[in-house]
Parts: structure tokens; C-alpha cells; sequence
């Protein structure tokens, strides 16, 4: 502008301006704190608050955090250290009972020897992860790791044969095989439905006799040897166990030696504070009187106002009910401020005349104690009143008290209210030169504790060391005796095993016979049917309840026999089945679902969920988007049914519900059935995210794939998925994160997720009334997880973002 | 409109047009639900021919080309493409979406991929060429419309032009007997349009079977050897270009050029 002013109306510029660095306030750190913290009053304000709070917040979160107690082996020990260290409960955590049950909150009820195989799928997951999350940087490779990863953590948290997970993969490896030879020939739905089946059939018809049959071939030829080893085996084990019993009572004398050594220890503290007590028992009761007086006093004071109101004793100005009520509550109200002065005013003399030892007695302990280093101490003891001198005029103060009446003039209650307020003078004067004392004897003691703490600390933590010695002999006295009693146990199946087996034929014959004695009554619309063709549905009833009411009792009978002898069967069958499954097994040992918990827990649901739901998130939003009527339909349903009931009801429907679905006698694993139901519920919200992200794109997309003759899955795998993915990235994760903390519902359904754990931890007597620290420390843990797969998604975000629109 | 192709001779001679049909459409009808939007459409077109096709908006130009490969369905009539049938078999579809390129007026490329591998896509995907083949075939018509040096930038870092020459390399990677033009230029800056035609021009001398939705009518008056005046969803006047501009027989037509020449 001023160019052009300058030079006219005609202007060229001959030679353009060089780079000036910016002014100095606009720049680095002084810029930044101007624009952020001080860019206008509000601002401003706005700052000061904020540093206010977050001062508030850690000056009381932090000592207490780092100020806690690590070793203690039980509440009360934790509260005695803490008492040593002049902090009450309030001022320190009890960090106690995470060092001792942190194992418990990570693993639940797993067996100790055996957690190196969580861990070690823990550690594999993140392997397995890699490719998927950093693709870039990971050769390509690795993701066949990531395809096996699955079966391969399956097998080691469940443990079994190694051939299991194998098989289980196969049936994935059929699916695709027949899905791969089809497609060329029918259509891709029909190849697809039909894959399915093929996996279907191979994981529920072939999988397990196949098992079963590698069990029995492995576990023949290891008979003899086995039984061998085992009796061996049997013979040793009472000898171990004793060895490890006796090195437990060993420890448990060192740990009541220690436990002595440190009660030394902290008696020896008592007696250095015993001054500092006697002090603390003159100050409390003296306290509780002047809160007495102080009650007291205000009661005077509201008599006053309410005499005073009425001019003199409450009476009823007029003949209406309304008056004379109101003038009868107010005596009514006069009279309990009356009881009430004279039962305060008599509470603190007892308070002071009972609890408070005479100042004599406190003389004698000062001098046995803090009075030989400060003397002045004993000389502000001797200083102080008798108690005699604090009690005297509390008598004269009841005697007045009890001559009020609703008549008593009100200079005579300020006078007696100014009395009161004299005898709490003289008390607060009391307990503040009291505290003086304290203070002064607290400083003395201050050096003189510094080395019993010291000691107490050092002998706190030689006390938990000895304790999880003596924890750990104990584990590992249970766990050799589980041993024995299960290879007993499995000496005696070895012993029937031929015996059972060859009952087998037997029983089979005799289940086979028993129904063909059942009465069939097929329904009459099948009747015409020719006999070997028509259907008997009492044979396949599983209950004699079954059967229509009007059934006679020899067809109840008849049925009765075949469940028992198809009963006895199947379980002679079950037992044959698990005694070579044990005898042949080339693997791990298997660990129940029931043992699995804790921290463990929530990372296998929430893992297994996150892996499932989003496929089959993928492929409900692509099913809601399809012209197909009744996929859309079915997809809708499902979305909108699952997203419409709470997650607890779903997981009480797969704890309860679900059995009563299933064929009887199929015991389907708890957690598992957990899994399915966390899957479906995120599956549903994942769905509804990604169909966020395909309506987000342009129909060009669809079109420009489309033109190019590619496949509606090949546009859908290229094109639409990943850019609408994109788009839901944060949705995704949000949903992962809450499904991830979801998992603690199924406390509910009484499995042992971190937050049953910490019920369960609480009801041990020495750690009942401990809450923050467990509650903290399983914050911590899945705030980490979550934290970390936010961040993650913002990685992802940014690296994307490289397309900009 | 002016005039914004290139000023260098245009070799009419190498633009030949064989006797061969490569599209036949026959009485064509489409509607959307009752809106009749194409009517009794008959139209062929020999293997060579470069049609322009023009018309106000709404008169059903773009839904044509649309409908040759399917980007739309047809309600009644048939549609030839190179001796085959468009119906809802889906495999005739596929075929002849894979002999059919098209360009769009917003060029519809994939965000999420670099300009080669949006031009090996189809290619590697659809005729199951080797990567590396692939790869030497988009180079090659990405050195065509001149910009092979892009090859490994993404579609948003590039300018409007260069993308819609892009997504012109895309759908030659397929080695297309028939290109469909959606309005290629509408939505680029004047600068921009120049570059574009010149691609479309030398696709042209090479004889390329066009059809061009476009209101270039430099470039129709060029580079066609037919053009085609639509309104109303039916075809109202067809000539040589020469022919149609000059001595335009219908009112609509004669209406419709002085409007869009006028100025």
C-alpha cells in the first residue's frame, strides 16, 4: 500500500524483499506460554486454577502413593509401620498387598509351575502383532507367524496335545482347500457355504476320533512304561512331601522368630513415645470436653433466642389452634435446649474427671523419658493447670445449668453462656500448651526413632522375603501333593482300564437292545410310513419326563432302562477316552478354564474379542449395505438385537441360559461360550462403526472400481474396506478399548476377573478393609493396555493421513 | 466456448474407422423408477468412430455412456459391446467392463494408492498380469500423458489435470478396446483443460473407439466424426461435425449451439 503511495499509481517492484526472522516475543518458548497460558484474562485465570487443582490433586495422591508400605503381611502391619512413621492409614498406601497377591491378580488360580506359558504367549502376541501393526516395517513374512499364532497360544494357556491345535488349524486349511477347488466350478456362494461345511464337519466329525485314536495308538505302546514310572513316581513322593513339610515348619519358626524381632522393635518405639502418648491421652479427652462445651454454648444461645421471641416463657397469643401449637412446640423445643445444656455441660465433666490422669502421673513419664533431653519440657508440664483448676468450675456451670427454666431472664443466660465460653478458654489454652509439649517431644523422639524405623523397615522386608519362601514351600507342598493324589488316581484308571474297555462291546449291546424295547408312538400324520421307516421319538428322549403324560408305566419302565444302560455306556466311553487321552498325551499338561483369571483373563477375552469381532464387523456392515433382502435383513436383525441388550444379560444368557440349548452332556467351556458372546456384542458396534466409514465414501469409488471389471470382493478387499477403515479408525478403537474393559463383567457370572480377584483377596482376614491399592493397581494395569491402543490409533491415523481430500 | 485444443495439425488421416461394429445399441429404455430418462436409444457405433455426445444438462447424456458399461441398468432393449450381450450375467459384465475404459468428470481415483499402483491395479487383479509386466505397462502409458515422474506420489498430491490423465493411463493399463468420457473436463481449471485434450487427441490419432460426453466443441469439431445432440432423454440430431455446427437442422440443436457458441 504504502509502495504504491510512495511511487505513484504506477508501481513495479524491482527487487523482491528478503526473509526477516520474526519478532522476538513470536517465537520459541515465550510465544508458545503467551498463546497458551496468558492469551487473555480468562486465560489467565483459567491457568492459575488449573496449576491449583493439579496441586491439589498430587500433594495428596503423591506422598500417599510414594510414601506407602511395601512389605507388611497384613493390613494391621502395614497401619503398625505407618504408625511408626507418624502417618495414619490415610497418609500412606498399603502397596503390602500387591507385592503379596500380585501374581494372584495376574493369573488367578493358574498353577505357579506352569506360568511360563501364559507368558510366553504373551510375550508371542506381541510377535504376532507385529506384522499386523507395523506392516511397513516387518517383513511380510511374519504374518504366517500371526495366522498360527492363535493355536498355538490356545494349546499353551489350555495345554494338551501338541497335535490338537494342528488339527484345529486344519480344519481351516480344508475349508480352503475345498473352497479353492470349488469356486471354479460352482459359484462363489455355493464354494463358500460349502467350505464352511467342509470345516464344520471336519472339526465336529473328524477331529476329535482322530485325536482320540492318536491318544489310544501312542498310549498302548506307553502302557507298561508308564505304569512303570508312575508306581516309581508314587513310591518317591511321600518322602518329598515330608522333606518340603519339614523345610516349611523350619520356616515357619524363622518367620515367628522375625515376627518376635520385630514386636521388639516396635515396643521398643512405644517405650521411646511413651511421653508423646501420655500427651496425646491428655489432649483427646480435653478435646471431646470443648467440643462439649462448644455444643453447649450454642444451645444457650438458641434458648435465648427463642425466650426472647416470646418474650418470656412461650404461651399462645390467641384462641386459634394454629397459635397454641406453634406456642407448644416452641416450649417443647425451650425444654429439650434446657435437657440438652445440662447433659452437655455434665458430659464434659466427665470426660475431663474420667479420662484425664493427673498431670503428676504425665510429670513422672516425662522425666523417664523425652524430659531427658529437653528439659524444658518438664518445665512446661509443671506450668500447666491441675485438672482440678479445668473441672471446678464445670460444677458451678451444671449447678446453674440445672436451675433453668423457661423463666430465666435472658442477661442470666448470657451470663452463664459468657461462663461456658470462659471454661473453653481456659481448655483450648490447655490443649494448645499441650500440643506445644507434643510438638516438643516429637522433635526430641525424632532422633531416637530414626534407627528402630530403620530396623523396622529392614525387618519388615526380611519378614516378606521369609514369608514367600515359606508361600512358595507351601505351593510346592500342594502342588506334589495334587501329584500324588492324581497319579493315584490314574494308577487305579490304568489298573481298570483293559477291564473297562472290554466291557465296552457288552455295554453297547445291551444299550442296542434296551432300544429296540422302547414302545414307539410316532406322531399319527407319519403312520403310513413303512415300519423300518418310521420314526420313534422316544428313542431319542434323554429324560423319562419326556414322555406324554398319559404313558403307561411300562413304557416309563422300558424307556428307563435303555437311558440307564445308554447312560452307563457313555460314561464307561468318557472315562476310556480320558485314561488314554492322559496315557498318550504328547504335550502339556492340560489346565482348566476354571483355574484361568485375574489380569490373564481379561487380556484373553479382550484379545480373542478384538481378533473375532472385527472380521465379523467387517462383514455385517458389508451384509446392512447388500441389495440382498434377506442378508440385509438377517444383518439388521442381528446388529439391532445384540446392540440392544446389555452385555451382562448376554453373558448371564451364555453362563445359564445357553445349557439349556445345548445336546445334553456337551460340556461347552465357560470362557469360551465368555468369547462368542464378547465377540458377537463388539462384532455389532464394530459394524455399525465401519458402516459409518462406507457411507463416508464417494460413490466414485464404488464406480471406479467398478469400471475397471473388478469383483464385487476384489473392490470391496482394494478399494471400499481399506479407505473405509480409514475413516473408522477411531471408532474401531474405542470400541476395542471398551470391549477391552468390558471383560471385568464377567465377575458376574462368577469367573475370577481382576475385580472378583480383589473380593476375593479382600475376604482373606489380613487384607479385609483394603481397597484403593487393589483398585489402583488394576487401574494402572488395564489403563496401560488402553492408553497404549489409543496411541497406537492415533499413530495409525497420522500415517495415513497422507491422503488428504 | 472457445476453442482450447492444440494448435498443431491433427492427423485426421490415422483416425480410420473400420467397418467393424463395436457398439449396437437398440432400442434402449431406462428409467429411474418412473422417470424416463433414455428413450428408443438407437445408436452403433464402428470400431475408430469418435463420437461426441452433447446436450443440455438432464437430457440423459452421461446415463448413455453409463449404460454402455453397465455403471447403470437398462430397462428395456439390448446392448451390444464388441458381440456381447450387457444382461445381468454377471460375467459379461466383468468382461465388458475389462474392455471398456471409462474417465469420470471427477476422475474417481483411489486415494489410498500411489498413481502406479491405481493404474497396475485392475491389470495385476483383473487379467492376472504379473506385477512386474504391470508395472512396465503403466509405466509406459504414464510416459503417454506425460507424467511418469509422479509415479509414486499419491492422487492427492497432483493437480486436477494431471490426475484426469492419470485416471486416463488407468483405464488404457486394461488395454481397452472402447474409452467412455464422462464430462473429462468439466471440472478443471481452463489451464488444465488444454492438457487433457491433447491426451484425448493423440488417444484419438491412434484409433481409439471414443465416446465423449464433453462441451468441448473445439475439441468436437476436431477430433469427432460424429457428433450427437441430445435432449430430453432422446437422441435429437446426429451429423458430421462439420455438418452439425454449420448447418444444425433441428430448432433444439440450432437453440442450444447459439447458446453454448454465442459468446
Amino acid at each position: 500500500m504504502t509502495d504504491t503511495n510512495t511511487h505513484g499509481v504506477g508501481y513495479v517492484r524491482d527487487k523482491m524483499l528478503p526473509e526477516k526472522s520474526p519478532p522476538i516475543g513470536e517465537k520459541g518458548a515465550i510465544k508458545w506460554m503467551r498463546e497458551n497460558l496468558f492469551s487473555s484474562k480468562l486465560n489467565i485465570f483459567l491457568t492459575a486454577i488449573s496449576i491449583y487443582v493439579i496441586y491439589i490433586v498430587l500433594a495428596s495422591i503423591l506422598p500417599w502413593a510414594f510414601g506407602g508400605v511395601w512389605n507388611a503381611g497384613s493390613l494391621t502391619e502395614c497401619r503398625e509401620v505407618l504408625f511408626s512413621f507418624y502417618k495414619t492409614s490415610h497418609d500412606g498406601a498399603c502397596w503390602a498387598v500387591i507385592e503379596d497377591r500380585w501374581l494372584q491378580l495376574l493369573f488367578g488360580f493358574y498353577p505357579p509351575e506352569a506360568y511360563w506359558r501364559p507368558i510366553l504367549a504373551f510375550v508371542l502376541l506381541f510377535v504376532a502383532l507385529a506384522p499386523i501393526l507395523f506392516a511397513d516395517k516387518v517383513p511380510s513374512k511374519m504374518m504366517w507367524f500371526s495366522l498360527a499364532f492363535p493355536f498355538l497360544a490356545v494349546w499353551l494357556i489350555w495345554g494338551g496335545s501338541f497335535w490338537t491345535p494342528i488339527f484345529a488349524a486344519f480344519g481351516f486349511v480344508a475349508g480352503f482347500i475345498v473352497l479353492k477347488i470349488l469356486s471354479k466350478v460352482t459359484g462363489p456362494i455355493v464354494a463358500n457355504l460349502l467350505a464352511l461345511a467342509a470345516a464344520l464337519f471336519w472339526w465336529g466329525a473328524v477331529m476329535s476320533p482322530l485325536s482320540d485314536a492318536l491318544h489310544k495308538s501312542i498310549g498302548a505302546g506307553r502302557f507298561d512304561t508308564t505304569l512303570a514310572a508312575i508306581e516309581a513316581r508314587t513310591a518317591e513322593l511321600p518322602a518329598e512331601i515330608a522333606a518340603l513339610e519339614a523345610a516349611g515348619e523350619d520356616k515357619a519358626a524363622d518367620i515367628a522368630a522375625a515376627l518376635e524381632e520385630k514386636n521388639a522393635t516396635v515396643i521398643e518405639m512405644a517405650g521411646i513415645r511413651v511421653g508423646e502418648f501420655a500427651i496425646e491421652q491428655q489432649i483427646e479427652p480435653k478435646t471431646a470436653a470443648f467440643e462439649q462445651l462448644d455444643a453447649a454454648q450454642e444451645s444457650i444461645e438458641d434458648l435465648s433466642d427463642i425466650l426472647t421471641e416470646w418474650g418470656r416463657a412461650p404461651a399462645a397469643t390467641s384462641d386459634s389452634e394454629a397459635a397454641i401449637a406453634e406456642a407448644e412446640r416452641a416450649a417443647a423445643s425451650a425444654d429439650t435446649l434446657i435437657g440438652n445444656i445440662g447433659s452437655l455441660l455434665s458430659g464434659a465433666l466427665s470426660d475431663l474427671e474420667e479420662d484425664t490422669a493427673d498431670l503428676t502421673e504425665v510429670s513422672e513419664i516425662m522425666v523417664a523419658s523425652a524430659a531427658q533431653e529437653d528439659a524444658s519440657i518438664l518445665e512446661d508440664v509443671s506450668a500447666m493447670v491441675d485438672k482440678a483448676e479445668l473441672i471446678d468450675p464445670l460444677a458451678g456451670l451444671i449447678e446453674r445449668a440445672g436451675s433453668i427454666t423457661t423463666a430465666t431472664t435472658a442477661a442470666d443466660l448470657a451470663a452463664l453462656r459468657a461462663d461456658v465460653e470462659t471454661a473453653m478458654a481456659a481448655l483450648s489454652t490447655n490443649i494448645s500448651s499441650l500440643e506445644t509439649i507434643r510438638a516438643k517431644i516429637v522433635a526430641t523422639n525424632a532422633d531416637d526413632l530414626e534407627a528402630p524405623q530403620a530396623k523396622l523397615v529392614s525387618q519388615m522386608a526380611g519378614l516378606t522375603a521369609l514369608r514367600n519362601e515359606e508361600s512358595s514351600l507351601s505351593q510346592e507342598v500342594f502342588r506334589v501333593s495334587s501329584e500324588a493324589t492324581e497319579a493315584n488316581g490314574f494308577m487305579s484308571a490304568l489298573a481298570s482300564l483293559n477291564e473297562r474297555e472290554a466291557s465296552l462291546p457288552q455295554l453297547r449291546e445291551l444299550t442296542a437292545t434296551a432300544r429296540e424295547q422302547i414302545v414307539c408312538k410316532p406322531h399319527w400324520l407319519l403312520r403310513w410310513l413303512p415300519a423300518f421307516l418310521e420314526p420313534c421319538p422316544e428313542r431319542n428322549m434323554i429324560n423319562v419326563n419326556q414322555l406324554p403324560e398319559d404313558a403307561t408305566n411300562e413304557e416309563r419302565g422300558l424307556l428307563s432302562i435303555y437311558l440307564n444302560a445308554r447312560n452307563q455306556e457313555l460314561s464307561i466311553e468318557a472315562s476310556v477316552r480320558d485314561t488314554y487321552a492322559e496315557l498318550g498325551r504328547v504335550g502339556l499338561a492340560p489346565i482348566d478354564s476354571r483355574e484361568i483369571g485375574g489380569f490373564m483373563l481379561a487380556l484373553i477375552v479382550g484379545v480373542a474379542g478384538i481378533v473375532l469381532s472385527l472380521p465379523l464387523g467387517i462383514l455385517l456392515a458389508l451384509g446392512r449395505q447388500s441389495h440382498l433382502f434377506f442378508v440385509n435383513k438377517i444383518c439388521v436383525a442381528f446388529i439391532e438385537v445384540i446392540r440392544g441388550v446389555p452385555l451382562i444379560v448376554w453373558l448371564i444368557t451364555a453362563s445359564l441360559l445357553l445349557n439349556y440349548f445345548l445336546p445334553p452332556g456337551s460340556n461347552f467351556d465357560l470362557l469360551l461360550r465368555v468369547i462368542i458372546m464378547v465377540t458377537l456384542f463388539a462384532a455389532a458396534y464394530i459394524a455399525e462403526v465401519i458402516r459409518g466409514g462406507l457411507a463416508a465414501l464417494p460413490t466414485g469409488q464404488y464406480e471406479g472400481a467398478d469400471s475397471l471389471g473388478l469383483s464385487y470382493w476384489q473392490s470391496m478387499q482394494l478399494i471400499v474396506l481399506p479407505q473405509a477403515m480409514k475413516i473408522s479408525i477411531p471408532g474401531i478403537v474405542n470400541t476395542f478399548i471398551g470391549l477391552f474393559k468390558d471383560t471385568v463383567l464377567v465377575v458376574f457370572i462368577g469367573l475370577f476377573d481382576p475385580i472378583g480377584l480383589a473380593g476375593a483377596i479382600r475376604a482373606d482376614t489380613d487384607w479385609n478393609g483394603i481397597y484403593w491399592e487393589l483398585f489402583v493397581f488394576i487401574g494402572v494395569l488395564f489403563f496401560i493396555f488402553c492408553f497404549s491402543m489409543g496411541r497406537y490409533s492415533l499413530h495409525l491415523e497420522k500415517k495415513l493421513q497422507r491422503e488428504h481430500r | 466456448m472457445s476453442d482450447t485444443t492444440t494448435e498443431r495439425a491433427i492427423n485426421r488421416e490415422a483416425m480410420k474407422v473400420s467397418d467393424e461394429v463395436a457398439i449396437q445399441i437398440t432400442d434402449m429404455n431406462k428409467w429411474y423408477g418412473t422417470f424416463h430418462v433414455l428413450r428408443d436409444i438407437n445408436l452403433t457405433v464402428n470400431q475408430g468412430e469418435r463420437i461426441v455426445v452433447c446436450g443440455p444438462s438432464g437430457s440423459g447424456k452421461s446415463t448413455l455412456i453409463r449404460c454402455i458399461n453397465r455403471l447403470e441398468e437398462h430397462q428395456a432393449g439390448t446392448i451390444m459391446v464388441d458381440g456381447t450381450e450387457l444382461s445381468s450375467d454377471l460375467k459379461n459384465i466383468d468382461k465388458i467392463r475389462s474392455e471398456v475404459g471409462m474417465c469420470f468428470q471427477h476422475f474417481n481415483l483411489f486415494p489410498h494408492l500411489t498413481i502406479l499402483e491405481n493404474c497396475t491395479l485392475a491389470p495385476i487383479w483383473v487379467r492376472k498380469t504379473p506385477k512386474k509386466e504391470a508395472e512396465e505397462i503403466a509405466m509406459h502409458f504414464l510416459e503417454k500423458v506425460k507424467i511418469p515422474d509422479q509415479a509414486l506420489k499419491y492422487p492427492g498430491q497432483l493437480s486436477g489435470g494431471q490426475q484426469q490423465r492419470v485416471a486416463i493411463a488407468r483405464s488404457l493399463c486394461m488395454k481397452p478396446r472402447i474409452m467412455l468420457f464422462d464430462e473429462p473436463t468439466s471440472a478443471l481449471d481452463p489451464e488444465m483443460i488444454k492438457e487433457v485434450l491433447d491426451t484425448m487427441i493423440e488417444l484419438a490419432e491412434e484409433g481409439m473407439t471414443m465416446i465423449c460426453v464433453t462441451h468441448e466443441m473445439g475439441f468436437a469439431r476436431q477430433v469427432a466424426n460424429r457428433v450427437i445432440f441430445m435432449d430430453a432423454g432422446q437422441i435429437v440430431e446426429q451429423n458430421e461435425p462439420e455438418e452439425f455446427f454449420n448447418n444444425p437442422q433441428s430448432e433444439r440443436t440450432q437453440l442450444f449451439l447459439s447458446q453454448i457458441l454465442g459468446h
